[in-house]
Parts: structure tokens; sequence; C-alpha cells
């Protein structure tokens, strides 16, 4: 098992060199320039060139490439443009807040999605079951930053019951300890549902599919042939049979997730790496960009490990590392 | 000409249908046959710049439309009658006359299919259905925030500069559902090509061309649209090429699939015996054996595709105001989202309308030209 993920994580540095390069050039290559901001009658001509050497922006590319990553490789991820601070600084706040968000995002959309799965499958052609399946195709054919504005207008403008957006209440200093987690909790509710609702939809549609499918095993009617309770059946035969393919989309939901949370952070003025990545893309914040891009790649390739790891857990028939019976 | 088939059954589309007991398929006849004239009498004004030589090209385009929808309603009219009179079957039908057969059957889908010939239709004839110009600032100090009203005209209100929603709206469509049908088409037409390569030749260009695909499915597809969006600048091309070239790694991996068991067929090795060159035997017998598989997967993308294109204009990466689209008027709504909630709310649900139109027709059109799916599920 160590030695299967090692091997992964040692494959997956290629991938991260290969993408963060790629997006190196493109940024580089691509229109605009970071020192634009210093051309205006308010600023001496002089002052966009000495930014431009402040920058190193006036070497050659490939110096610049190599200089970018020799820095990146020791962990060091340059200074600001913008905001003239190490980047570990301008990010570091908000990479926690991003986390916290998305994490709760899948935990949400996997743990319904599988439960609504469950149920739409064991009450196969019911109203029910009808109602699941439609309201799933309508929850992902919906915008996310759309259905964000639409509960924001209901719950926070009309009823007045949440929280129009931010992480905390402006008094939130102010309150003791027991209000101040129910204040970041109700703060979470509607980034937390429009972030999970697309794919809780996809899940359920999984899950149920591949419920259908194991409840016609044989080993399934053997087991209720032997009379084992219903719900027996179900919960430990069934069910962790019907996990595995859930799994692997569990890992491909990650980047979904991660795309999800640039325009919810926006919506809900959500204090998030989504919008510090929009904010250096406009300013040519070129470090910003490229160590955002670099995190949000090493989660995907994490989140797809941590998929791959559970897949086997789920699923004993997969055995990593040295399988001489596969 | 069929003797039992009477002249007016094929002047008046409809009528003749449902009189024969076929009551469904006349109604729909008639409308698509009595609608497009409805609209062309009433916007005559409008209509008749086209044949004073005044006429802007989008009022050519919609006229070319109603024709054509007058046109398919005697066609499919004609067809109809002509299949009663001889009493045809379905027997002897091809796989993709059955496919479309099955998916007019399928209830959901059929109401998927309505929604976008409205919707498209709306697009199409933007100038003949809409009354307000949706660039046009009147006067700006009585004309902005009005709400949705009939009698005003403005039927879903104005927005802050007092230009009519509906009309943006309806001009909108045309931006979002030419993206999505042109970014899939893109990705269809480079997922193809590179499945095909992969397949047919294996190798190092199958190795290369699937780890590329590998990798570019690894990352968030947004946020890589985002990236090279933000730094080409947002216009309508980039957008759709952005989009198709961030799309075709399912294709890809479809194609390859299917290419790699029909290479091993005993027609392909025919083809091959018989000295036919690759690149006709790939044109010719391997591109069309894949069609189905490409349409499926381009039916359930599209969807997301135009969530997708919203999603960036709503991030002011698409195309820019004053062009209206249905995510950049959502962006503007969200300045006053109280006060003028109409002009967020409206577009938005034309986006949720499209998108689940597309979504209902893609799910159907997979079980409709999956034949193991086909008998699990008896239609409706």
């Amino acid at each position: 098992m160590t030695q299967y993920v090692a091997k992964r994580i040692l494959t997956a540095i290629p991938m991260l060199w290969l993408g963060l390069t790629l997006t190196f050039f493109i940024m580089h290559l691509a229109p605009g320039d970071p020192t634009d901001k210093y051309v205006s009658p308010n600023f001496d001509p002089a002052v966009q060139q000495l930014m431009t050497q402040k920058f190193g922006l006036d070497q050659p590319l490939y110096v610049q490439y190599w200089r970018w990553l020799s820095s990146f490789v020791q962990g060091d991820f340059g200074i600001s443009f913008d905001r003239a601070r190490p980047v570990r600084s301008v990010i570091g706040p908000y990479l926690g807040n991003t986390l916290i968000l998305s994490s709760l995002a899948l935990l949400v959309s996997l743990t319904a999605g599988v439960f609504l799965g469950i149920v739409s499958a064991m009450h196969r052609g019911s109203p029910g079951d009808d109602l699941l399946t439609v309201g799933s195709i309508v929850l992902y054919s919906i915008p996310g930053f759309w259905l964000g504005l639409m509960l924001m207008l209901l719950f926070s403008s009309l009823l007045g019951w949440l929280p129009a957006g931010g992480i905390v209440s402006v008094n939130h200093e102010y309150l003791g300890l027991g209000q101040r987690i129910l204040d970041r909790l109700v703060h979470l509710i509607l980034p937390v549902f429009v972030l999970a609702a697309a794919s809780t939809a996809s899940t359920m549609r999984y899950m149920r599919g591949s419920m259908l499918e194991i409840i016609q095993q044989d080993y399934i009617r053997t087991a209720r042939a032997k009379g084992l309770p219903e719900r027996t059946v179900i919960l430990k035969h069934a069910v962790r049979n019907a996990l595995s393919p859930v799994i692997t989309l569990f890992g491909l939901s990650i980047p979904y997730i991660f795309s999800g949370a640039v325009i919810v952070e926006i919506v809900f003025s959500w204090p998030g790496m989504g919008r510090v990545m929009l904010t250096s893309i406009f300013q040519r914040d070129y470090p910003v960009t490229i160590a955002v891009t670099a995190i949000i790649f090493a989660m995907v390739l994490l989140g797809n490990l941590l998929a791959d790891v559970l897949y086997g857990v789920v699923d004993p028939r997969v055995r990593y590392g040295a399988g001489h019976h596969s | 000409m069929d003797a039992n088939i009477h002249r007016w059954e094929y002047l008046l589309p409809g009528p003749g249908l449902f009189l024969r007991g076929r009551r469904s398929t006349g109604i729909w006849c008639a409308l698509l046959f009595l609608v497009p004239l409805v609209i062309g009498a009433w916007r005559w004004d409008r209509l008749a710049g086209v044949f004073t030589g005044g006429g802007a090209p989008d009022l050519w385009v919609a006229a070319g439309y109603l024709l054509v929808l007058l046109q398919v309603s005697y066609l499919w009219n004609y067809r109809e009658l002509r299949k009663v009179e001889a009493g045809e079957s379905s027997a002897g039908e091809n796989e993709w006359r059955r496919g479309l057969r099955h998916l007019w059957q399928n209830r959901r889908a059929r109401i998927g299919l309505i929604i976008l010939l409205v919707l498209y239709s709306a697009a199409f004839l933007a100038p003949l259905v809409t009354t307000f110009d949706p660039t046009a600032q009147t006067d700006v100090l009585h004309m902005r925030f009005l709400p949705p009203s009939l009698r005003s005209g403005h039927l879903l209100g104005t927005d802050g500069f007092g230009r009519d929603l509906f009309s943006r709206i309806v001009y909108g469509a045309r931006i979002s559902l030419s993206i999505g049908l042109l970014a899939v088409v893109i990705a269809a037409v480079i997922g193809t090509v590179a499945g095909v390569l992969a397949g047919y030749f294996g190798g190092w260009v199958d190795g290369a061309i699937m780890r590329l695909a590998d990798l570019m499915l690894g990352f968030p597809r947004l946020f890589l649209i985002l990236v090279v969006i933000a730094f080409v600048g947002p216009s309508f091309l980039w957008v759709i090429l952005v989009l198709g070239g961030t799309g075709w790694m399912g294709v890809a991996r479809l194609v390859r699939a299917e290419v790699l068991s029909l290479k091993e067929r005993e027609f392909i090795q025919a083809a091959r015996a018989l000295g036919l060159t690759t690149g006709r035997i790939i044109t010719r017998h391997l591109i069309p054996n894949t069609l189905a598989p490409i349409l499926v997967f381009m039916s359930l993308t599209i969807g997301n595709v135009i969530l997708m294109e919203a999603g960036l204009s709503f991030l002011g990466l698409g195309v820019q105001p004053p062009t209206p689209s249905w995510g950049n008027i959502i962006n503007l709504g969200r300045n006053n989202p109280v006060d003028a909630w109409w002009i967020s709310t409206f577009p938005g649900v034309a986006i949720v309308l499209t998108v689940l139109s597309f979504n209902l027709v893609g799910d159907a059109i997979r079980d409709a030209f999956d034949p193991r799916l086909r008998q699990e599920t008896p239609a409706q």
C-alpha cells in the first residue's frame, strides 16, 4: 500500500510540472503586462522601466522560467507583484477558507448523494423515485451562481433568516465562543448548499444506477433466500459493493468542486482562493497566479489519490502494490 | 399524388392528419404551420424590409427561418399522410430513424425538444418576436427599473439603463445557444481526430494523445478556461475555442475505444486487403461507425458547456456588454438584487430551461441509441 502511494505521488510530480509549465508560458506569452498599471500620466515613464527590472521581466523568458522553477522547487513562491508581500502570506489566510468550503461541500454531496441514491433505488418506479430523478436533472441544470443569487434573495433579503455572504458577521468579535461557532456555521449554509447541489445530483444518479445493477446479482438473491432481513441485505451486501464506482466519481468530482468554488466565492463574497486567483489574473500578478494554480493542481491530484486508496478500502478485490493475482 | 388524399389536405397541414386519427401529430403539424404565419403577419411591417432592401442581415435570417418552418410542416404533413394511406409500418426503418422514433416516444425528451425548438426559434426570429431594441437606451430616468408589466409593453421589465429585459434575453439566447453548439462541435471534431489517430495508429501516437487527455481531465476545467480567457481577453471567438479545446478528452476516449474494436472487424480488414488508402479507411469506414457515441456525448455535454459559458459571462469573461448574454445580464442584476429582482431572475430561468431541455434530450438520446438500454426501459 505504502509502495503504491509513493509510486502514485512520484508519477504525479511530472504531471504537476507539465501543468505549471504550461500555465507559466500561457501567462507570460499572453498580452498584458504586470507593469501596465504604471503607464499613466501620474507616473514618470521611468517607473515602468524600473518595475520591469525589479520584477525581472526584462530577462529572456527562459531565464525567468528557470528562476521561477528553481525557487519553486525550494518552496519559495516569490513576492507578489501587486501587494509587494511574499506570496505565501498573500494566499495563506484564504487557503483555509476555501478548504473548509470545498471539503464540507464534498462531504455533504457524497453523503446526501449516496443516501438519496439508495432511497431512490429501493423505491424504483415509485412517485418518490420519479421526483428524485427529475429533481436531480433539474438540480444539475441550474447554474450555481444563479442558484446562489436566488437563495440569497429569498433567505437573506426577503426572509432575513440567513446572512447574505461573507464568512462572519460584523459583530463576530464581540460574541461568545458558542455564538461564534454558530455564526460561522450560519454563514456556511448557503455557500455549501450551492456548491454541493450539482455534485449531489450526479452522485445520486450514479449511486442509484449502481444499486440497481447490484441488487440484480445472484449473491443478493442468495442473501435474501437465506432469510437475512432486507435491511442487512441492502446495507451490508448491496451498498458496500455499489459504492465502488461512486468512489471513483468522487475523485473525478474534486476538480468540479474547486471550479465551482471560484464562482460561489464571488457570489457569497467568501474570502477564498477563487477570488485571490481572479484578482491576480486581472492584475497580471504572475507569482500569485502560478502559486494558486500549483495549490489547486496539487489538491486535485491528492484528491484523486485519496479516491483510489478509498476504492481499495471499499472493494477488497482491489489490491495495490505487487499484485500477482490480478 | 395519392388518389385518397384531398387537395386541401396538402395545402393546409394538420387537419387532414387530425381527421384521420393522428390527433397529436395533426395538432403539432398545424401549429408548426400556423405559428410562423401568425408571426409573419403580426410583424409584417418589419418583415417587409426584406423586400424593400432595407433589411438587416438578421432580418433575412429570420425570414428564411420562417420559410423553413413552413416548408418543414408541409413535408412532415405529406410524409405522414402518405404513411397513413399506405398503411406503412415501422418495419424496415434504419437505425437512425428507429432511434429518433424512440426519442420522440419518450415524454421527457419530447418536452425538452419542444422547449429547445421554441428557444432556437426565438433566437432566430429575435427581430420579429421582440418589440424593443435590446441595446437602445431611451429616457433612462423614467424608463429604468420598470417592473414587469403587460401595460408598459416591457413584459419582463427594464434594467438599470432602461433597456427592455425581454428583448435582451431573446437576443442573449443567440449567444448562449450558438456558443454551446459551436463549442461542442469543436470539441467533438478535435476529440474524433485525436481518438481516431490514437486508436488506429497506436504506439507512441496513442501514448502521447492519451497522456495529454489524462492530464487535461485531471485539472479543473473551468479553472483552465478562466486562466486562458483572462489572459487572451474575452471575446465570442475565444470563448468558443477555449470551451471546445478543453472538452475533447471524453470524445477522444470514446472514439479510441470504438476504433480499437472496429479495427479488428472483418470489413476493415477487407478494406485494407483491397488496398484502400489509410485516409479513405478512416473517413469512409471508421468515422461513420463512431457517429452514434459521438452524438450521445455531444447531447450529454452541451448543457454543461452552456452553464460554463454563462458562468464566464457572469464573471465578466464572456461576451462583453452592451451585447446581451444571459450571464452578463445576471451579473448586472446583482447591483440591485432586491428592488429590481427581475433582472437576475429571468435570464436565470432561461438558462435553467435551456440546460434542462438539453439534459432531458441528452439522457433520452443515450437511451435511444444504446440498444442495451432500450430493452430495459420500455417506451413510456
